[in-house]
C-alpha cells in the first residue's frame, strides 16, 4: 500500500524530478547515519542519543520519521544542515487542509509538504505574529486553526533551526546549562568538532566517521548537570529500543496468533507446553518493552496516550489469556488479540497524535510509587472494558451476519462480558481512590471534581448501571451486548476526550490535540452498529412471538 | 426492635427508597449532571462549573438521595445471609465514603496561604465569599449568595436580616466589570478607554496623577490634563554619560545589574538563551512595523534575536528607552537594557521628556475640550472630539478606540455593571454588592473594604470577599527554589524553606512532602515568580479524611468478596 502511494505520489511529482527534493534525496541518502546515531545530546531537559533527536524534530517537521520514505531521520537531519539549497526542499508538513489549500495545494493533489521559500512566499510569519500575541494572552481561547497555523509555524521556525545549525550546536552545548558564569568562553572542543564534523559531510570528506567517533567521544566526556551524568548509560540501550521497535513485533505476534485461534486444528497446539510458551510471547515482549522505557525514562510508561493506548493492549492480551484459561473460549480470545495487535499498531503508526517520546514529566506526577499504582490501575481497568466493547461487537456483528445466531450464545457472550465488566469495575473503582488518596497526599483534597477524576467516575458510574439494571432484569443478554459498548463510549471520553477535546483542569500534562476525526468515526460507527443490531434483533424477537 | 425494622421494610415508601429501580435512574441522572459540569469548566472555568453545578443545592440532595438509596437497599436485606457479604460491605463501604466527604464538606478547610518570600502571613484565603460589617462594638460575617444570577434586594433579605441593622445590601450582582484596580489613590482623575483590534481588546486607564502616560506595545497613549505630565514622571537611577563601548545590560526583575557585556561580544550563550546581534541603528524609527535607520535625531537602537529549543525571539532595545520591549514572554530572566556609547548618549532618564516619540502616539486632551490626536513620526495624522462610548477609528492597524470613562476617581466606583463569565478565561469576574448604609450607597467590589462613619459619629467597616482565617502559627517564607529539567523552563520540582511562629528552625514544603501542625496540613500547591516571589500553599484541614479512608478501604475489600463469592471456585469450595 505504502508503496503504491509511493509510486502515486513519484508519478504526480514528476515535473520536478530534478529539483531540490530530489537532489536533497540523494544527498541525504549518500551520508551514512549509523556512526553518529549514538551521539549523546540534551533536548526538552534530557539526554538522549541524537538517533532520538534527529527522529522527533524530522518527526514534527515532516510528519514521518523518514523523508519520502527513503532517508533516515538522521541522513534527512543532518542533509538539511549541509545542502545548500535546504530552503527549497519540501519537506514541511502543513497538516491543515484549509492552510495546505490556500498554499496553493488542489484537492486532488496530494502535496502535503512544502519548503521554507513557499512557505515565505505565503507569508507565514506575518500570518502568524499576532497569533502568537494571542497565544501568550491567553492560550485557551485560540481556534483549532490558529493551533494549527501556530504549530506549522514552530515547524517552519524548527526547520529553519536545523539548517541554520544551530539547533545540532545548542544540543551539544552543555556548558551553556551550567549555570549563566560560563557564557562568552570560547567555546568548547565538542562544539569546534561538531562544526568540523559537518564540514567533513558537506566536502564528503572520507574521514567523517573518524570525526563521528571523536565527536561522541568528546561529547560523552564534557561535564553535564548531574541528571544527564545518570541517564549517559542509557544512551545505547534507547538507539536499540527506537530501531527495535518492540511493540510493533508484539503486534505482528498478537495478529498472527489470533489469527490463528480461528482454526480449529491450531487449538490441540495450544495446549502443549510449546503452545502455551508461544502464547507468552507476545506478552514477554510487550512486557520487555515497557522495562526498556522505564529503563530509559525512570518513571512508569503511562504518562501519555502512547504509554496507555500501549498498556491497554497489554491488559486486553493479558486478561484475554485468563479468559482462555476459564471459559475456553478461542474464538472471542481470537478476535481480542486480533483487537489489541491493531491497537498497538495503530498507536505505533500515528506518532504526530500518539507521541512515543520520553521527555520528562511534570513535578507534580514526580511520584513513582503513586504514579504506578494510581496511573496503572486505572488504565488497566480500561483493557477490562476494552474486552468487554470487543466482545460485544463481534457478538453483534455476528448477531447480524449469521441467521443461526441464537439466545445460547447472547448467553454466552454477555456471561464473559459480565465478567469482565466486574473486573473493570473493581480495578477503575479501586484506581479512582488511589487517585483521590494521591490527589490527597499532594494537593490536599480527596476529590475536587476535576475534568478527569469526573470523568472516569462517569465511566465508572456506567458499568456500575449496567451491572445493577442487570440484576433486577432490565438488560437481558442482548441488552448487555447493546449497553457495554455504549459504556465505553464514556471510557473514550474519559480516557481520550478530556484530554484532547475538554482540554481542561489539572490533568493538564495530558492534554494533546488531533485524532478527533478518528475517534469521531469510531464512535459514529459504533452507534450505527448499535442501532443495526438493535433493530435487527427486534425484527426476529417480534417474528418470532408472532 | 425486630418488629419496627419489619414495618419499615414493609412500608411502600422504604420499598421505593430500597429499590434498585431508583438506583439505576438515579446514577445515569447524576453521571449525566457532572458530565455537564466537566463541559462547562471546559468552556469557562472550574469555579463556573462549582458555581453551577457542584455546589448547587439540588447537586448536593442527589448525592443525598443517592446515600439513601444505598442506605435503604442495605438495610431492606437485613437480617444479612451469607450471600449477601460482599453486598453489605461494598454498600457499606460507599456510605462511609460517602460520609466521611459530607464531613469534609461541612466542617473542613480548604483554601490557600499566600506568602511572599521575606515575609511572614497567617491569613488562609477559603473559597467562599463573605460580608463582613464591623467597628470596635460589633463584627458579624454572613456568606455572601453563591449563585450565578444577579439578585434584587427581594431577594436578598434573609442576608439584610443577619446583617447590621446600619446597612442594607441593595443590589448583588454575582459579575461585573468596571470599578478600578485598588492601585490608583482616590485623589485625582481617571480617563479609561478600550483599544481593540482584530486581533486584541483591551481595557486602558489612565490616571491624571499617577500614571499620565503609558506605553501599549509600539503606541504611546498619553493624557495631557491642565497640568503637564512631564513632572510627574518617575526619575531612575543615573546611569554614566560617557561609555568607551556599546553595553547590553542585563538587569534582574530587582532592577540590580547582574551582568553587563560588550555588544562587540555577542553572540553569548546565557541560560540556554543564545543572543546575537542582530543589527545596529543609529538613528532608529519604526515605519510600518520595520525597524529603519532613517531618524534625523539620534537614537541608538540595536535589534537582537535570541534563540532557545529552536524558538527564536526578536527584541529591539532603544538606549533612549529603557522600558521598551518586544519581548512579551522574554526566555530569559532578565531584562535586556542597551546603552549606547559615547558622550552623545544620553541618559535613559530623559526617556520620557522626549516631546513626541516618533511611534505612533495617542494624545488626549480633556481641558478645556474633550479631544483626542493621533500622531505618528511626530506627523499629526488625527483630530478629533470624543465623547464616552464613542467608536473612534483610529488611523492605523485597523484599531477602535473606545473612551469609557472620564472624572474624578472617587466616582469611578459607581461605574459598575453586570456581565457574564467570558468562555475560555481561567477566572470568574469579581462580583460586586450595592451597600445602602443610612443615607449613602456604594458598591463594594470583590476583594474591596469600605470604611463609613455613621451620622451618630462611630465608623464602620464593610468587606465583600473570600472569606478568610487566621491559622494558629505563622507561616514565614525564607526562599523559594525551582528547579528546572535542565536547559528548559520546565519545573522539575519546586519548594519552600519556611519557619513556622518565627522560630529558627527552617523546614522545607515541596510538592510531594506537605508540613503537617495542629490539625493543618500544608501543601506547597503553586508559585508566582513575581517580582515579588510569592509561594503559594494549600492549607487543608479534613476531619472526613479517616472515615473516607476507611470508607475506601471497605469498598475495596467489599468488591473483591463480591467477586470471588460468584466465580466458580468459591462455588466449587462452598459446595464441598
Amino acid at each position: 500500500m505504502k508503496s503504491f502511494i509511493f509510486i502515486f505520489s513519484l508519478f504526480i511529482t514528476f515535473p520536478l524530478l530534478a529539483g531540490p527534493n530530489e537532489e536533497f534525496l540523494s544527498l541525504a541518502q549518500s551520508i551514512q547515519d549509523s556512526p553518529i546515531e549514538e551521539l549523546p545530546v540534551q533536548n526538552n531537559g534530557r539526554l538522549k542519543p541524537f538517533h532520538s533527536l534527529a527522529r522527533e524534530s524530522i518527526l514534527f517537521i515532516n510528519g514521518r520519521y523518514q523523508f519520502e520514505h527513503k532517508a533516515s531521520a538522521i541522513q534527512t537531519y543532518l542533509a538539511l544542515i549541509i545542502y545548500p539549497k535546504s530552503d527549497q526542499v519540501e519537506i514541511i508538513n502543513v497538516r491543515n487542509k484549509n492552510i495546505r489549500a490556500q498554499l496553493g495545494s488542489l484537492p486532488g493533489n496530494k502535496k502535503n509538504h512544502f519548503s521554507i521559500k513557499q512557505l515565505d512566499k505565503w507569508g507565514l510569519m506575518g500570518r502568524a505574529a499576532p497569533l502568537l500575541d494571542k497565544e501568550q494572552r491567553n492560550k485557551r481561547s485560540l481556534e483549532p486553526e490558529e493551533k494549527d497555523l501556530l504549530e506549522l509555524y514552530n515547524q517552519y521556525q524548527l526547520t529553519k533551526f536545523i539548517i541554520s545549525g544551530n539547533h545540532f550546536l545548542a544540543a551539544l552545548d552543555f556548558a551553556s546549562l551550567q549555570g549563566s558564569q560560563n557564557h562568552g568562553q570560547s567555546p568548547p572542543k565538542t562544539l569546534s568538532l561538531a562544526k568540523e564534523y559537518l564540514r567533513a559531510l558537506a566536502s564528503q570528506s572520507p574521514n567523517t566517521q573518524e570525526l563521528a567517533k571523536q565527536l561522541i567521544e568528546s561529547s560523552f566526556n564534557s561535564p553535564m548537570p548531574p541528571l544527564f551524568e545518570k541517564q549517559k548509560k542509557k544512551i545505547k540501550i534507547e538507539v536499540y529500543y527506537n530501531k527495535l521497535r518492540p511493540f510493533f513485533i508484539a503486534a505482528l505476534f498478537l495478529l498472527f496468533i489470533g489469527l490463528s485461534f480461528f482454526f480449529k486444528q491450531a487449538h490441540p497446539f495450544y495446549n502443549t507446553l510449546l503452545g502455551k510458551i508461544t502464547l507468552s510471547i507476545p506478552l514477554l515482549i510487550l512486557f520487555l518493552g515497557f522495562v526498556a522505557r522505564v529503563y530509559i525514562t525512570g518513571f512508569a510508561p503511562v504518562t501519555n496516550m502512547y504509554g496507555t493506548m500501549i498498556w491497554v493492549s497489554f491488559g486486553v492480551s493479558l486478561f484475554s489469556l485468563i479468559l482462555l484459561y476459564l471459559y475456553k473460549s478461542y474464538y472471542a480470545v481470537g478476535s481480542l488479540w486480533i483487537g489489541a495487535g491493531l491497537t498497538l499498531i495503530l498507536t505505533e503508526n500515528l506518532p504526530l497524535i500518539l507521541s512515543p517520546n520520553m521527555d520528562p514529566i511534570v513535578a507534580v506526577l514526580r511520584s513513582n510509587l503513586w504514579l504506578t499504582i494510581h496511573v496503572l490501575t486505572i488504565v488497566i481497568s480500561y483493557a477490562a472494558f476494552t474486552i468487554t466493547m470487543i466482545l460485544s461487537n463481534v457478538a453483534l456483528v455476528r448477531s447480524l451476519v449469521r441467521s443461526d445466531f441464537s439466545h445460547s450464545i447472547y448467553k454466552e457472550f454477555s456471561k464473559l462480558i459480565y465478567r469482565m465488566t466486574q473486573l473493570g469495575v473493581f480495578l477503575l473503582s479501586v484506581g479512582i481512590i488511589l487517585g483521590g488518596v494521591w490527589a490527597d497526599y499532594s494537593w490536599g483534597r480527596f476529590w475536587g471534581w476535576d475534568p478527569k477524576e469526573t470523568w472516569a467516575l462517569i465511566a465508572d458510574i456506567g458499568y456500575l448501571a449496567i451491572l445493577h439494571a442487570r440484576y433486577i432484569g432490565w438488560l437481558k443478554p442482548f441488552g448487555i451486548l447493546l449497553a457495554s459498548p455504549l459504556a465505553y463510549l464514556l471510557v473514550i471520553m474519559a480516557w481520550y476526550g478530556v484530554n484532547f477535546i475538554l482540554a481542561s483542569g489539572l490533568h493538564s500534562y495530558g492534554f494533546s490535540s488531533g485524532g478527533a476525526t478518528m475517534v469521531g468515526i469510531f464512535v459514529a460507527t459504533q452507534l450505527f452498529l448499535l442501532l443495526l443490531a438493535g433493530a435487527n434483533y427486534w425484527k426476529k424477537v417480534k417474528a418470532s412471538s408472532h | 426492635m425486630k418488629k419496627v425494622l419489619k414495618r419499615i421494610q414493609a412500608s411502600s415508601l422504604f420499598q421505593y427508597c430500597s429499590s434498585v429501580k431508583l438506583a439505576v435512574p438515579l446514577m445515569l441522572v447524576i453521571g449525566a449532571v457532572v458530565s455537564l459540569g466537566t463541559f462547562i469548566e471546559s468552556r469557562y472555568n472550574a469555579d463556573y462549573a462549582k458555581l453551577l453545578v457542584y455546589n448547587t443545592v439540588w447537586f448536593q440532595t442527589l448525592l443525598a438521595l443517592l446515600w439513601l438509596n444505598i442506605f435503604c437497599a442495605a438495610l431492606s436485606r437485613y437480617p444479612w445471609k451469607k450471600h449477601h457479604t460482599g453486598f453489605v460491605i461494598t454498600h457499606l463501604g460507599l456510605l462511609t465514603l460517602l460520609g466521611g466527604a459530607l464531613l469534609t464538606k461541612v466542617y473542613g478547610i480548604d483554601g490557600s496561604l499566600y506568602v511572599r518570600e521575606g515575609e511572614t502571613s497567617r491569613t488562609v484565603f477559603l473559597p467562599e465569599k463573605v460580608i463582613e460589617v464591623s467597628n470596635d462594638y460589633f463584627f458579624t460575617k454572613i456568606k455572601a449568595p453563591s449563585t450565578a444570577k444577579p439578585l434584587s434586594e427581594d431577594h436578598l433579605s434573609w442576608v439584610n436580616k443577619k446583617l447590621s441593622p446600619y446597612i442594607k445590601i441593595k443590589k448583588f450582582y454575582p459579575f461585573t466589570e468596571g470599578g478600578q484596580g485598588p492601585s490608583f489613590s482616590t485623589e485625582g482623575d481617571i480617563l479609561s478607554f478600550n483599544i481593540k483590534s482584530p486581533f486584541f481588546d483591551q481595557k486602558v486607564t489612565l490616571h491624571s496623577k499617577e500614571l499620565p502616560e503609558r506605553q501599549m506595545g509600539p503606541a504611546l497613549f498619553r493624557w495631557v490634563t491642565k497640568t503637564s505630565p512631564q513632572q510627574t514622571t518617575s526619575q531612575t537611577k543615573k546611569q554614566p554619560h560617557s561609555l568607551k563601548s556599546d553595553m547590553l545590560i542585563f538587569q534582574s526583575p530587582s532592577g540590580k545589574v547582574v551582568e553587563k557585556v560588550p555588544l562587540k561580544k555577542l553572540p553569548i550563550t546565557i541560560h540556554g538563551v543564545k543572543i546575537e546581534l542582530k543589527k545596529k541603528y543609529s538613528h532608529a524609527v519604526v515605519v510600518k512595523n520595520q525597524i529603519t535607520n532613517e531618524n534625523d535625531q539620534i537614537n541608538p537602537a540595536i535589534e537582537l534575536r535570541l534563540t532557545k529549543e529552536g524558538k527564536t525571539y526578536r527584541e529591539i532595545l532603544y538606549s533612549k528607552f529603557p522600558g521598551f520591549s518586544i519581548l512579551k514572554d522574554s526566555p530569559l530572566p532578565f531584562k535586556l537594557l542597551y546603552q549606547a556609547a559615547g558622550p552623545n548618549s544620553p541618559s535613559p532618564t530623559q526617556a520620557s521628556e522626549t516631546p513626541l516619540p516618533k511611534g505612533p502616539v495617542v494624545e488626549f486632551h480633556t481641558f478645556p475640550k474633550k479631544e483626542v490626536l493621533f500622531y505618528k513620526n511626530g506627523q499629526l495624522l488625527k483630530k478629533q472630539t470624543f465623547s464616552l462610548n464613542q467608536k473612534i477609528q483610529m488611523p492605523w492597524m485597523n484599531m477602535i478606540l473606545t473612551p469609557l470613562y472620564l472624572g474624578p476617581m472617587k466616582d469611578l466606583k459607581q461605574q459598575i455593571r453586570p456581565i457574564s463569565p467570558t468562555p475560555k478565561t481561567d477566572q470568574l469576574p469579581p462580583g460586586a454588592i450595592l451597600v445602602q448604609a443610612e443615607n449613602q450607597s456604594f458598591w463594594l467590589q470583590e476583594g474591596q473594604v469600605k470604611e463609613i462613619t455613621l451620622q451618630n459619629g462611630d465608623p464602620l467597616q464593610i468587606y465583600f470577599g473570600p472569606n478568610t482565617i487566621q491559622l494558629p502559627f505563622s507561616v514565614s517564607l525564607i526562599k523559594f527554589y525551582k528547579k528546572d529539567y535542565p536547559g528548559t523552563q520546565t519545573a522539575m520540582s519546586f519548594e519552600s524553606d519556611v519557619r513556622i511562629n518565627r522560630t529558627p528552625q527552617i523546614i522545607k514544603i515541596s510538592m510531594n512532602e506537605p508540613y503537617k501542625r495542629d490539625g493543618y496540613t500544608l501543601y506547597q500547591s503553586s508559585y508566582d515568580l513575581g517580582p515579588p516571589i510569592v509561594s503559594i500553599f494549600s492549607v487543608n484541614k479534613d476531619p472526613g479524611r479517616p472515615i473516607k479512608y476507611l470508607g475506601s478501604i471497605i469498598l475495596a475489600i467489599g468488591i473483591i468478596i463480591y467477586i470471588f463469592m460468584k466465580s466458580r471456585f468459591y462455588k466449587k469450595w462452598s459446595s464441598k
